[in-house]
């Protein structure tokens, strides 16, 4: 009987887990978007203003942004300085390996950027940025719509989930 | 002697960085990379051929290097060719992109020409007494914004008046990390990255020169603004594109600043670096 209510503990407790976890993820994917819309808003306007080069932009970026996306655009500069890799694309890409977890839709995003980094002129450059910018927005609004129900929807559904195969076992 | 080599190696392709440091620390002037053909250092008085031929790749790394990784940054890219750290210009060839019919970049780099920008202190020393305005003349790679870099810190230190220049391409006092690369002199305002005509009035409002320093006038807006700034009792120190006082005096766009009489000494480069002056008496 024991075992039996052990195991019960173990799969109610880990479904819900599941559940907090992919709350968690939801929360951390938002958090980077709004980042992201940041990072590229800044760089638009420094672009505009200032003509900054990538390495002196991308050190801005660092200081206004937060968590994943400041850490990706750390190692986007640690590339850059490095001055060893042929263009910017391919120091993004790098920097995207090293970061790791970055989550996914605003891992998509920075595989756009690097694709527009440094290959037009500062009119070519601002529309590339502000195309994503808007892109970043749509998903970030998809992905926020309801975000509260379907928050508490999977913290309830791991637990659910977790009592309802408890029972069956038991 | 000074010069920002590491500036300039961090240009070079990696393949062929260790040949380039080898051959031409000392004595590189250029470095000229062109598609499908080996690398070409040009030493002084002799050329060298790198074995390998130079691929897209390579030229691409030079223009990224040099602008870092930012096209955008280095407006003068629709001239073709970007200051890159340390002074070192780099000279870029291919398919002009042109819009209503001015240039406004390179599709398809074909050519790229990786010119090392040297400092030599003292060399102006007996150009320092004249005390009226000096025009520079020279063939390209006489060595005439050398020149001009040390007769502006000549003046500066020896006569003590302000001496502002325009440094339009940032080749006169390149920057680097730390700031710039060269002394400038004790008394002198270095406004760069802005176009002569521009920089010569805004010089002439606020910074009070006694003498105004510019390199490479190309353009009759340029000769425009210098006689302007003579006008107002300003000396000029200019340098321009001339093998010799007869082609300067064949160039139309030089003609009103002659007429003007403007400059009082004239010193022409010869292709070796050296140089002689001569009086202006038009």
């Amino acid at each position: 009987m024991m075992f039996k209510i052990l195991g019960a503990l173990f799969i109610v407790v880990g479904c819900g887990s599941f559940g907090l976890i992919m709350a968690y993820n939801h929360r951390r994917e938002v958090f980077a978007l709004e980042q992201m819309i940041a990072a590229l808003d800044y760089m638009q306007s420094e672009l505009r203003y200032n003509l900054l080069p990538l390495p002196e932009l991308s050190e801005k970026v660092i200081g206004i942004t937060k968590g994943v996306v400041s850490k990706v655009f750390r190692y986007f500069l640690e590339e850059l300085q490095k001055q060893v890799l042929p263009d910017a694309e391919i120091c993004m890409r790098s920097a995207l390996e090293q970061a790791r977890d970055v989550p996914d839709i605003t891992k998509s995003c920075f595989e756009v950027l690097s694709l527009t980094l440094g290959k037009f002129d500062l009119e070519g450059q601002e529309r590339a940025l502000s195309s994503l910018r808007q892109n970043c927005y749509k998903k970030l609004e998809e992905f926020t719509k309801n975000q509260d129900t379907r928050l508490r929807s999977y913290q309830t559904l791991g637990i659910c989930a977790g009592a309802a195969v408890t029972i069956l076992f038991i | 002697m000074r010069c920002a080599w590491q500036a300039y190696m961090n240009l070079v392709p990696i393949w062929m960085r260790k040949r380039v440091d080898e051959l031409g620390r000392e004595e590189l002037q250029e470095l000229r990379l062109r598609l499908g053909t080996p690398p070409e250092l040009v030493l002084k008085g002799k050329r060298i051929w790198l074995e390998r031929p130079v691929c897209t790749e390579d030229l691409k790394f030079c223009v990224n290097m040099a602008s870092k990784y930012s096209p955008w940054a280095a407006s003068s890219v629709e001239k073709g060719y970007i200051t890159a750290f340390g002074g070192h210009r780099v000279g870029i060839c291919g398919d002009a992109v042109l819009h209503n019919g001015v240039m406004s970049g390179v599709r398809t780099i074909t050519s790229v020409n990786l010119r090392v920008s040297r400092d030599f202190s003292g060399i102006a020393t007996t150009m320092a007494d004249y005390s009226g305005s000096v025009l520079i003349i020279g063939q390209p790679g006489s060595g005439k914004t050398t020149l001009l870099r040390d007769l502006i810190r000549q003046r500066s230190d020896k006569h003590g008046g302000f001496v502002s220049v325009v440094d339009e391409r940032e080749e006169i006092f390149p920057r680097n990390n730390e700031g710039l690369c060269f002394p400038v002199g004790r008394h002198t305002d270095v406004l760069s990255g802005c176009k002569k005509t521009e920089g010569i009035e805004i010089l002439l409002r606020n910074m009070t020169p006694e003498t105004i320093a510019v390199d490479e006038i190309t353009a009759s807006e340029d000769c425009a603004a210098l006689i302007h700034a003579g006008w107002c009792g300003v000396k000029i120190l200019a340098t321009a594109h001339a093998g010799s006082r007869h082609d300067l005096i064949n160039r139309p766009v030089y003609r009103p600043l002659l007429e003007s009489r403007l400059f009082e000494t004239l010193i022409i480069m010869r292709p070796d670096k050296t140089w002689y002056s001569e009086r202006i008496d038009l």
